[in-house]
């Protein structure tokens, strides 16, 4: 029964594919993310099954950060599925657009529960190339641009990955299972590869380029998943691959201290600069990715805090999930149907915790996040400090271009929609009174009102400014890069044809002179028989060969 | 069973005097002097088989004062293969010659020609070859020359030159030995003949003239207007039969009677010749117009594989790897011949529907006669030495001698051969292939179509497959 | 009666006979031809599958005949020779029942099924055969029964590709048998035997062996489209979409790489390859054709020239299994003879509908063609997924363990690489066809719709084939670990050949 249900995790999505055309379909959607939820809910701990026929043999659990992904993830596909079934048009495309949905889904789910390597590889393949469709589902020229990098970079990042998987499978004599790495923990170029591949997925500054204009272009419900659930895939790649727990990863930890910091900085600050909310939430994301990698390589640098701060990673990033799709969610509310005051209150709430502000979920992860780091990284807490207060910042515009862009009412919202963003909103809000232990939920409180301070000097200063920046808008910039390097080559390249075309023009006139003089001599060779008959040839002929049989019998007495 | 021997030569003789006698039923009397031809040839084979080499004398008179008939592995083998050709081609020349003056003046050249090949091929001595390339050279002469036509009295005539020539200087070559050892019979000279000027000269003019009548390049010029000229039944026993009768006795020549006197530069010499032919022989048929003038030039590069296999012969020790190169000779020899006279049946048939045979204007005849076109499609795959026909095994063996004996020109050559024969058979099959549809009717005459095409079956499955008591028969009956 | 002398050549004239006999039909004679063509591929199925179980269990099926003192054509199966017959088998009759639909009143089926059925029995002749001896006249019988094949449609086109497909494998063919006639005089009739009897050889003939070798290769090379040699494979596609389909996933192509497994594997031993050098060699050639085939293919539109310069480059992959030495190379190489095969013909059964129903001959045409034809598009999908190595399509398994086995013996360093590089360019250009076909709206008229939109997007006998070939992709590669899928078949003949 534990077996069926880790099964139908992945599977009930991929089966619901089949009905992606049928009338009531958007509704079925719905039942696709339940069997996840209910394991979460339901299952024990250490759950296993086994599929040693399946693909390479496949192997499914469920550990407790398993659980921590499965709930969020859950949760967020509901929410997502839900206001896709009152937002979505029934148009000729949507089954498609349903299919990839459905499709992400499964990939998402099954890497969550996923136990051995080809099975994990199996669901952020299939995840990463569904989003594609999602992503290229508005038809614009800009939808598929975005779509075109997001695609590139994403198989880029496949492809490191299997190059990695095969090495570490290599490494390990054929043996799939992630136990296994605890064992042999991988070393040198695959850690590399295994960072920079799962580093596109979550972002990492220098590996993020896909990023801010696929959130700008996808349609609601997908850019909620793919910046809730989805990026995480990254950060759950990177604690199943490179077990935390080993002094041996000690120094990759550091590199990626360092980059989780760049992360962060860097995304708050290129996200300041931003004109539309959505491409500022990317830049959040950025951030807050930069954050989990913080964290990621706080563990991997000293193992003795691993577990406690593993688990704080999965709170971080449950946290991040829920409010960030919550965001979009809310963000296509607003964009559809006007700027309520409730939903500018919820939007208000949602930056909130996200900024971390006291009572809100933020506060909670925030502070399980510093409990767990151990003694000698203390300090990393100005800088998460300072995460905080840039975030609050960057809320704060959030709001502000929220504000500024909202239009009369053009469309109503459909109820389901509001069901949805509302629920999440909900939970949100309560998860955690529910979690929280005492002083947890009053982290942050210097940071955060600092922050609100500055950001309220600054928006009555701005009011007065007509100037604005753009920053991070380049949309070109590596193509850019590319012709100009080319159109630098050209000259060299003229010269180099000219001399080449000088030889291979040399070559095809000897050639054609050897034709014909060939084509004159054998085009009619009966002329050439026919000039034998006469009969001296012939006959001279005849005596030539008579002659040189008899000098062959004489010759070699 | 040795009996045999005599009825193959006799029964033949027989019915053309018949056929002259009685030109009413003539046909039937072909027929039946047919049959009974080829089951003398296939009772000789079988004894052959069973007892080695035969020998009858005529009249009694031993060897060295009468005639005596010789048949061992080899001439049984050649024997069976005309007697099924000439079988084949009567069938099919009854219908073809649709004019009965035609036929009356046919019937007994043709079995007057079957005559001299077989006495040829089981002749046993000098003088009894020289009578019997004699008879065999005028009557296919008279037979080229039957249509009537000038451009085939014009290469008739050339052919009667040519071959005037070739036998005289073989007779030469025959007074010489007679002069020299006092005894014309093969198998004494075999034993008794010995290097020196004599037997020098003897060979060098005999091989001579046999290459003339055997149209070894660069002395083929005669072949192919005469081959072309001629009727489809002629150019089929002309090209399949007649010329490896020729080549037949330099095989005797050189490897049976005067085997001592054969020097390696002399056996390089024919197979540079040989080379020679393959090459020249296989680009002709490939820029030629005709299929007949192609068939023609196909045949002098078919030839000339055969002499290929002559320096191999000579380089190679006695042992295994001997016989199995002569195996392959003689493999390489049958299946040309039948798939020569097959395709030159098949060609008449198409000449006859089409009125002409230019290749370039075939495109309809080709796809309303699927069966000739199958047949001409069998061929050309016995002739380029594809599998399963007996020609590839004869090409193995070939080129495994060549390779063992370090021999690499002969592969090279072996190799580009096969290759443009590939070029010119496929030209012409290329124009089997056209869009129009056309009701499927395999075959529209039997009686022509059939022959030839039972004929290049032969050669293209049969012998391939059924090939291996060849080499049996060869150790055994030699 | 001897059934295990007789097996063997059962399953070859199971084709051979109806073959012959339809040459003789009729053309209105459509049933009968059909009944006659798939009672043979049935029966050779069910022949096929009793090999199968046989070879499994160790029985020993052989049919010699003597050709000539010292040359014996041979018919054995062993486990190589059944995983290659066993595809050619189950994919001629997934190709029979799309070839029927697909030339329905064309002229001339007689004739096309007729060779279509030798065409098939060479392959199977070639994949039983025993000896290097057998396998040069399977060879040749090949080239023989596809000519008329390729030159069918008997347009000027259509010849003119017959003639250079001629051009080139007759070419080959003579290579082939030249490296044969010249092995079987320095080391007498060579049988195949797992682990190769030629280091057995004294020293002094190691560089005879090696020019053997550079002719054996090259000759094979021509059919299985080794870089340069590849050149009639984009002029063949004039035939018509069966016949693609067919040469390019069963017959010649995969004749030409089962060649060069058996060389290497069977008549040299590939530790003795490995000495002698040639297996770098080897693997440089395959991996020059893995990057040429996948660039030649971005630059082409016409979509059945694009599957061509895929096949070019896709082939080669079994090439450079083989030059990987150690057991998961070979598995990788093995294996992926049969996903390629299944992948590749699902392609070219959706080229062809795409083609017949619509006449939609270029990518550049084929905009929303995913809304009128979703099935035909989906199976083109999951192959082309496959191709690039996604799993859980068949694919991917091979990358998997060409990856695997490279990293293993060493040579990761520039097989990787070449993995990735062709896994990329598979995507650069597949993944554009698949945005088209899905994800655009179509044109205001198809080019040339030959087959109206009923309740089926096509005809019955045009749609199922590809839709069970696209299945069975998938299911080679979800399945992989399950017993009697092809990966466990490799990883048997793996074995027994490294004799683990």
């Amino acid at each position: 029964m534990n077996a069926f249900l880790l099964l139908l995790i992945w599977s009930l999505p991929l089966l619901l594919t089949a009905f992606a055309g049928q009338r009531y379909a958007r509704w079925f959607m719905l039942i696709a993310p339940l069997p996840a939820l209910l394991a979460a809910a339901a299952l024990p701990v250490g759950t296993n099954v086994s599929l040693p026929w399946l693909l390479l043999g496949v192997e499914l659990g469920l550990d407790q950060t398993a659980r921590v992904f499965l709930w969020f993830s859950g949760l967020l596909w509901l929410a997502a599925s839900l206001y896709a079934a009152g937002s979505q048009a029934d148009g000729h495309s949507a089954p498609r657009y349903r299919i990839c949905f459905l499709l992400a889904m499964a990939g998402n789910l099954g890497l969550i529960v996923a136990q051995d390597m080809v099975s994990f590889y199996l669901g952020f393949t299939l995840m990463g190339l569904a989003v594609y469709g999602l992503v290229v589902h508005p038809a614009s020229q800009r939808a598929r641009q975005a779509a075109r990098r997001y695609l590139a970079w994403t198989i880029a990042g496949e492809l490191l990955l299997f190059v990695a998987v095969v090495m570490l499978a290599a490494e390990n004599g054929g043996v799939l299972a992630f136990d296994v790495l605890m064992v042999n923990p991988p070393a040198g170029l695959v850690v590399l590869l295994l960072v920079i591949g799962f580093g596109i997925k979550l972002a990492l500054p220098g590996l993020h380029f896909w990023l801010p204009q696929t959130y700008a272009v996808t349609p609601t419900p997908a850019v909620a998943v793919l910046s809730g659930a989805m990026i995480k895939a990254g950060l759950l790649g990177w604690l199943r691959f490179l077990p935390p727990g080993d002094a041996a990863l000690a120094g990759w930890g550091q590199g990626l201290m360092v980059a989780g910091v760049t992360g962060i900085f860097f995304g708050a600050l290129v996200g300041l600069a931003q004109h539309r909310p959505r491409r500022l939430l990317g830049y959040s994301s950025i951030s807050k990715m930069g954050v989990l990698t913080l964290g990621m390589g706080a563990a991997l640098a000293w193992p003795a805090a691993a577990p406690a701060l593993v688990g704080a990673l999965a709170m971080y990033a449950a946290h991040h999930a829920l409010v960030k799709g919550a965001l979009f969610l809310g963000l296509g509310l607003a964009e559809r149907g006007g700027l309520r005051p409730w939903l500018l209150a919820g939007l208000g709430a949602l930056a909130l915790a996200l900024a971390g502000a006291p009572l809100t979920s933020g506060a909670l992860a925030k502070s399980v996040l510093t409990a767990s780091l151990p003694q000698q990284a203390h300090s990393l807490l100005p800088v998460l400090a300072a995460s905080a207060f840039a975030t609050t910042l960057l809320m704060a515009r959030f709001l502000f271009l929220v504000w500024r862009r909202r239009r009369s009412i053009a469309v109503p919202n459909a109820p389901e929609s509001t069901t949805a963003w509302l629920a999440l909103l909900a939970v949100i809000v309560v998860f955690p009174f529910a979690f929280a232990a005492a002083g947890q939920l009053s982290a942050n409180v210097v940071p955060v009102s600092l922050a609100a301070l500055v950001a309220a000097v600054v928006l009555r200063v701005a009011a007065r400014l007509p100037v604005s920046i753009g920053v991070g808008q380049r949309r070109t910039t590596g193509r850019q890069h590319v012709l100009r390097a080319v159109r630098g080559i050209r000259p060299l390249a003229h010269s180099a044809r000219f001399v080449f075309g000088g030889l291979v023009q040399a070559w095809h006139n000897a050639c054609q002179r050897v034709r014909q003089l060939l084509r004159s001599r054998l085009q009619h060779p009966q002329r050439a028989d026919e000039s034998q008959d006469h009969w001296p040839v012939a006959g001279s002929l005849w005596l030539g060969i008579g002659g040189l049989l008899l000098s062959a019998f004489v010759a070699a007495a | 069973m040795a009996d045999a021997l005599i009825w193959s030569v006799v029964t033949p003789l027989a019915g053309a005097l018949l056929t002259l006698l009685l030109p009413r039923p003539a046909t039937a009397v072909v027929m039946a002097t047919g049959l009974a031809t080829t089951v003398a040839a296939g009772s000789l084979l079988y004894g052959v088989g069973t007892q080695g080499a035969m020998l009858y004398e005529i009249g009694g008179w031993t060897a060295g004062l009468g005639i005596a008939l010789r048949a061992d592995a080899l001439s049984a083998l050649l024997l069976t293969m005309t007697a099924l050709v000439v079988l084949a081609a009567s069938v099919y020349s009854s219908v073809y010659l649709s004019k009965t003056s035609e036929r009356t003046r046919f019937w007994p050249l043709w079995l007057l020609l079957w005559t001299a090949l077989n006495a040829l091929l089981l002749s046993a001595d000098l003088f009894n070859l020289y009578v019997t390339l004699e008879l065999m050279g005028l009557s296919a002469v008279a037979l080229a020359a039957l249509a009537g036509k000038p451009a085939a009295v014009q290469a008739a005539l050339r052919y009667l030159l040519v071959g005037l020539l070739g036998s005289m200087l073989f007779l030469a070559g025959v007074t010489l030995i007679y002069a020299g050892y006092g005894t014309l019979d093969m198998a004494s000279l075999a034993r008794t003949v010995e290097a020196g000027p004599v037997a020098w000269t003897a060979l060098a003019l005999m091989t001579a003239g046999l290459l003339l009548k055997t149209a070894l390049f660069p002395l083929h010029f005669w072949l192919p207007p005469a081959h072309a000229s001629a009727p489809a039944p002629v150019s089929a026993v002309l090209s399949a039969l007649v010329v490896k009768a020729a080549f037949y006795l330099v095989l005797r020549l050189w490897l049976d009677v005067f085997a001592e006197l054969v020097t390696t530069t002399a056996a390089d010499l024919l197979g540079v010749l040989g080379a020679g032919a393959v090459l020249w022989g296989s680009w002709c048929a490939l820029r030629a117009e005709r299929l007949k003038l192609l068939a023609a030039y196909s045949t002098v590069a078919q030839l000339g594989y055969l002499f290929l296999f002559l320096p191999v012969l000579q380089a190679l020790p006695p042992g295994p790897a001997r016989d199995l190169a002569m195996g392959g000779l003689v493999i390489l020899a049958l299946t040309h011949g039948f798939a020569k006279a097959g395709l030159f049946l098949a060609i008449g048939v198409v000449q006859q529907r089409a009125g002409h045979d230019t290749i370039r204007e075939l495109d309809g005849t080709a796809q309303r006669l699927p069966a000739t076109t199958f047949a001409i499609a069998l061929a050309g795959v016995a002739l380029i030495g594809l599998p399963p026909s007996g020609a590839f095994l004869g090409k193995w063996q070939l080129l495994a001698g060549s390779v063992a004996t370090g021999q690499w020109l002969w592969l090279v050559v072996t190799a580009i051969g096969s290759l443009l024969a590939a070029a010119y058979i496929f030209r012409v099959l290329g124009h089997a292939f056209g869009h129009r549809a056309y009701p499927n009717r395999p075959v529209t005459i039997a009686r022509e179509e059939w022959p030839a095409l039972l004929l290049t079956a032969t050669a293209a499955v049969v012998l391939g497959l059924a090939g291996a008591p060849v080499w049996k028969l060869l150790e055994g009956g030699a | 009666m001897n059934w295990d002398a007789w097996l063997p050549l059962l399953v070859v004239a199971s084709s051979v006979l109806p073959g012959l006999v339809i040459f003789f039909l009729r053309e209105g004679s459509h049933g009968l031809r059909t009944t006659l063509n798939l009672a043979g591929a049935s029966l050779k199925l069910v022949l096929v599958g009793i090999l199968i179980w046989g070879v499994f269990h160790e029985h020993v099926y052989e049919t010699r005949w003597t050709l000539a003192p010292g040359l014996e054509l041979v018919l054995q199966a062993d486990t190589l020779s059944v995983l290659f017959v066993s595809l050619s088998t189950l994919l001629w009759l997934v190709t029979t029942v799309y070839a029927v639909g697909y030339l329905e009143n064309s002229p001339h089926r007689s004739r096309f099924f007729g060779f279509f059925s030798l065409c098939v029995s060479a392959t199977v002749g070639l994949a039983l055969a025993g000896n290097l001896f057998t396998f040069v006249i399977f060879y040749e019988l090949l080239t023989l029964a596809t000519y008329p094949l390729v030159a069918h449609r008997g347009t000027p086109e259509a010849l003119r590709g017959a003639r250079i497909y001629l051009g080139y494998t007759l070419g080959g063919g003579m290579l082939l048998l030249i490296g044969s006639v010249w092995l079987h005089v320095i080391a007498g009739p060579t049988a195949f035997v797992e682990g190769g009897l030629l280091s057995r050889l004294p020293v002094d003939y190691h560089p005879q062996l090696q020019v053997i070798f550079l002719l054996l290769i090259t000759g094979l090379g021509v059919k299985a489209a080794l870089v340069p040699l590849h050149g009639w494979l984009p002029q063949a596609m004039v035939a018509p979409a069966p016949v693609s389909a067919l040469l390019h996933a069963v017959a010649v192509v995969k004749a030409g790489a089962f060649g060069i497994v058996r060389v290497v594997y069977d008549v040299y031993g590939v530790q003795f390859a490995d000495q002698l050098g040639l297996l770098t060699a080897l693997g440089i050639a395959a991996a020059v054709t893995i990057v040429y085939g996948s660039v030649k293919a971005l630059f082409q539109d016409n979509l059945k020239k694009r599957l061509a310069y895929s096949t070019v480059s896709q082939v080669s992959y079994i090439a450079l299994g083989t030059a990987i030495l150690g057991p998961i190379g070979t598995i990788g190489g093995l294996v992926h003879l049969v996903h390629q095969g299944v992948m590749k013909i699902t392609l070219f059964f959706s080229a062809g509908n795409y083609a017949e129903t619509l006449g939609v001959h270029r990518v550049s045409e084929m905009n929303g063609v995913g809304r009128r034809m979703p099935a035909t598009t989906l199976a083109f999908t999951v192959a082309a997924l496959g191709m690039i190595g996604i799993p859980p399509v068949a694919g991917f398994v091979s990358k998997w363990y060409l990856g695997l086995g490279a990293v293993e013996a060493g040579m990761a360093a520039w097989v990787m690489p070449v993995l990735l590089t062709s896994s990329a360019l598979n995507a650069a250009y597949f993944l554009p066809v698949l945005y088209r076909a899905w994800f655009r709206s179509p044109g205001p008229a198809w080019p040339a719709e030959h087959i109206a939109a009923t309740r089926f997007e096509t005809a019955g006998a045009l749609l199922w084939p590809p839709v069970v070939t696209a299945t069975l992709a998938l299911a080679a590669g979800l399945f992989a670990a399950a017993p009697y899928s092809p990966l466990e078949w490799a990883k048997l003949i793996a074995q027994r050949e490294y004799g683990l």
